[in-house]
């Protein structure tokens, strides 16, 4: 019979949704809570970034230096080595100590704000020197500039490589793993681990990060077209 | 009288790059005083020095009797009363034509916000675009945009305009608007100083005319005796340079 094959994949699926389904609610409570880790440490990272950005650009050698060094220390090391640092390695030196979670996101914001720092770098470089000269020719001084002229547009700029990095740092969670955040791979490997089924837990998992990014990236399409100007593309296309 | 602007011997260097090699002129209120040279003569980095957005390495500007120049110099209370017309109209893009003109009224003016509306329709009636008030820069044409540039620099009754090549990034077909703007503008009485290679312009509306070549001024007289009868070799050539090209 050339059915056979056919009907006894059907048959597996169908076993394999049969065993899922009563443990979903599991795994989503582990999406919510990689999504509210990752949104918190999304926008702790982009305070950061903004903060880190500026200062990339102002001007000031001293200031420039940090920042460039803080930049540098955070995407030199390897995000796992960040997590256990500040999880097991900050409470003996200071004896503050952070659970799972709250770990998860201050290591995970800092991290991300070395990264969109130089996304608001790069945002900020982008916009033609002429804005800065007409807002100075105007009266304004260097941070009134930046604040009403420079980086509004450049925030529009860069609005896809925001996207891009809250995707990444939506599965980067999965790193958290390690000190047992509860998010939505530790709940899998729990499923997992003792039921044996690897193979349906994990494509479930996969599936649904795949699902949250694909919902990102549509959002931050309704957000591009809400916030385009005429000619001021987000790609920073000119008119 | 004291002139609203007095340039002395003014120089600036980019590197090995003698850019402007001891200016001197000077302009009196109500003037319209035309600077024409070869691109890459220093036109532009003079009119930046005058306001600063270039610093100057030696030499002297004062507006308005005040010395910009000074180190003490309060840089914002100067270009508080210049205004500055950009090549690139440099309109910022993200702001809706009207707020382009009121952000300077309301921050550095000190204006309400009720003032500024008033006054930036004013000036967009003056350039003839107060029904574009609500769109976008990128929504207009970029003759439009320099008219609206022309009025941002307006708004805060400068006592000084310049004028950096206004309409050389513009279509032929759009240059004549913004000629008529900046006409209107002179004959009102404002204190203009305008880059220009346009010279039926400089026929028409110049008080004076001057000429600047590797960072000197060679030449300055009234637009008649300018045009027809160059004195310097390198006006000359420059000049029949700039007819041929029509």
């Amino acid at each position: 019979m050339v059915l056979e094959p056919v009907i006894g994949f059907i048959e597996w699926i169908i076993s394999a949704i049969e065993f899922m389904w009563p443990r979903f609610p599991w795994l989503l409570y582990g999406a919510r809570i990689t999504l509210y880790v990752a949104t918190i440490a999304f926008f702790l990272g982009t305070g950061i970034g903004v903060f880190l950005g500026i200062l990339r650009v102002s001007g000031i050698k001293v200031l420039e230096k940090i920042a460039t060094a803080y930049i540098e220390v955070i995407r030199g090391t390897p995000l796992v080595v960040q997590i256990l640092i500040v999880y097991f390695g900050i409470p003996i030196v200071t004896g503050i100590r952070f659970d799972p979670i709250m770990a998860g996101i201050l290591t995970m914001g800092l991290n991300s704000g070395a990264y969109q720092a130089e996304i608001v770098r790069s945002g900020i470089k982008g916009i033609p020197t002429g804005q800065l000269e007409a807002a100075e020719s105007l009266g304004l001084t260097y941070w009134q500039s930046m604040r009403y002229v420079i980086i509004p547009q450049a925030m529009r700029i860069v609005i896809p490589a925001f996207v891009n990095e809250y995707a990444t740092i939506l599965k980067d969670t999965s790193l958290l793993i390690i000190i047992g955040v509860p998010e939505l791979t530790r709940q899998g490997q729990y499923i997992a681990a003792w039921s044996f089924r690897y193979f349906e837990v994990y494509i479930t998992v996969a599936l649904i990060y795949f699902i949250l990014v694909l919902i990102v990236s549509r959002v931050a399409r309704l957000l591009e077209k809400k916030l385009m100007i005429p000619g001021l593309g987000v790609t920073g296309a000119r008119l | 009288m004291q002139p609203i602007l007095l340039v002395k011997d003014l120089h600036k260097s980019y590197g090995q790059l003698h850019v402007l090699k001891g200016v001197s002129f000077e302009v009196s209120k109500g003037e319209t005083v035309v600077i024409m040279g070869p691109s890459g003569s220093g036109k532009s980095t003079l009119l930046r020095c005058i306001v600063r957005l270039v610093e100057p390495d030696k030499g002297d500007i004062w507006i308005d009797g005040v010395r910009v120049t000074d180190p003490k110099c309060n840089l914002i209370d100067v270009r508080k009363h210049v205004g500055f017309v950009f090549q690139q109209f440099n309109l910022f893009p993200h702001m809706k034509v009207i707020d382009n003109i009121k952000l300077a009224l309301v921050k550095i003016h000190k204006m309400s916000e009720e003032q500024a509306t008033e006054k930036a329709m004013d000036v967009l009636r003056k350039v003839g675009l107060e029904d574009k008030a609500y769109a976008y820069p990128g929504e207009l044409s970029g003759g439009q945009q320099q008219r609206v540039a022309i009025a941002r620099a307006l708004a805060i009754e400068p006592k000084l305009i310049l004028f950096d090549e206004p309409t050389s990034a513009l279509d032929p077909e759009l240059i004549g608007e913004v000629l008529i703007t900046m006409e209107h503008i002179a004959r009102e009485g404002k204190t203009m100083v305008v880059v220009t290679h346009e010279i039926d312009f400089a026929r028409e509306v110049a008080d004076r005319v001057l000429f600047i070549d590797h960072g000197q001024i060679l030449e300055e007289k009234d637009p008649e005796t300018f045009f027809t009868n160059p004195e310097h070799p390198r006006l000359r050539a420059f000049l029949r340079r700039l007819l041929e090209r029509v």
